[in-house]
């Protein structure tokens, strides 16, 4: 069980802050292909978001996931 | 003095937490919300955040700043939540020997956070609301 965090947008388009998903093991870049056919709709968004992986950006897709990795959702940002 | 919250941001705080005998300037600025938005009224604003995240990239950028210029103290509030008119959405304020560092770390720290801190804002107008994006990667 994966959970990633999710924010705005995503927040607005997942239904949902932190979205569960069955997946024992995956890269970021399988989540990825995973959640855009999941959430077509947000399929634009999507493609504008980079991951976080433990609070930090993580722009490497091929890392893998582990279990107790935060792994976070970043759409475009818009902070001050 | 580096965080996101919801309280209502008081620059003089801030000020007083950056000031010391050593420095002979202390920069700061103030992000508004504003009532217009790309020839849109805007009626306020709601910031969203990832609180832990934005925290460590505001520290992250501090760091940076403090490493390219010579000063002393910086601290940043963002504020979180449903923001009106006139209110303070992020404070810096930066303490320096020398007004050129602080000023010119001060335009650093505000243009950086703006495109790296996993903070967004939604507008809303009278007939919608919409995320603004400061940038994509």
């Amino acid at each position: 069980m994966i959970t990633v965090l999710a924010f705005a947008q995503l927040r607005e388009a997942f239904q949902t802050d932190q979205l569960k998903l069955e997946l024992e093991r995956s890269t970021l870049s399988e989540l990825r292909t995973l959640l855009e056919e999941q959430f077509p709709e947000a399929k634009n968004t999507l493609k504008n978001s980079r991951f976080a992986l433990n609070q930090s950006y993580q722009m490497d897709e091929s890392t893998p996931v582990k279990s107790g990795d935060e792994i976070a959702l970043i759409p475009p940002v818009s902070g001050g | 003095m580096i965080h996101v919250s919801h309280e209502v941001i008081d620059l003089n705080v801030l000020i007083k937490h950056v000031s010391c005998p050593e420095a002979g300037a202390v920069s700061t600025f103030s992000g508004i919300v504003r009532n217009h938005n790309k020839g849109k009224g805007v009626l306020y604003l709601e910031y969203e955040g990832y609180a832990p995240m934005a925290e460590k990239e505001l520290q992250a950028i501090s760091e940076e700043a403090q490493q390219k210029w010579d000063l002393h103290q910086i601290a940043i509030v963002h504020r979180l939540g449903r923001l009106e008119i006139g209110e303070s959405a992020v404070a810096i304020a930066i303490s320096s020997s020398h007004r050129k560092d602080g000023l010119n770390a001060l335009q650093f720290v505000i243009d950086t956070l703006k495109v790296r801190i996993p903070v967004w804002k939604k507008e809303y107008w009278e007939d919608g609301s919409m995320w603004l994006e400061n940038c994509c990667a």
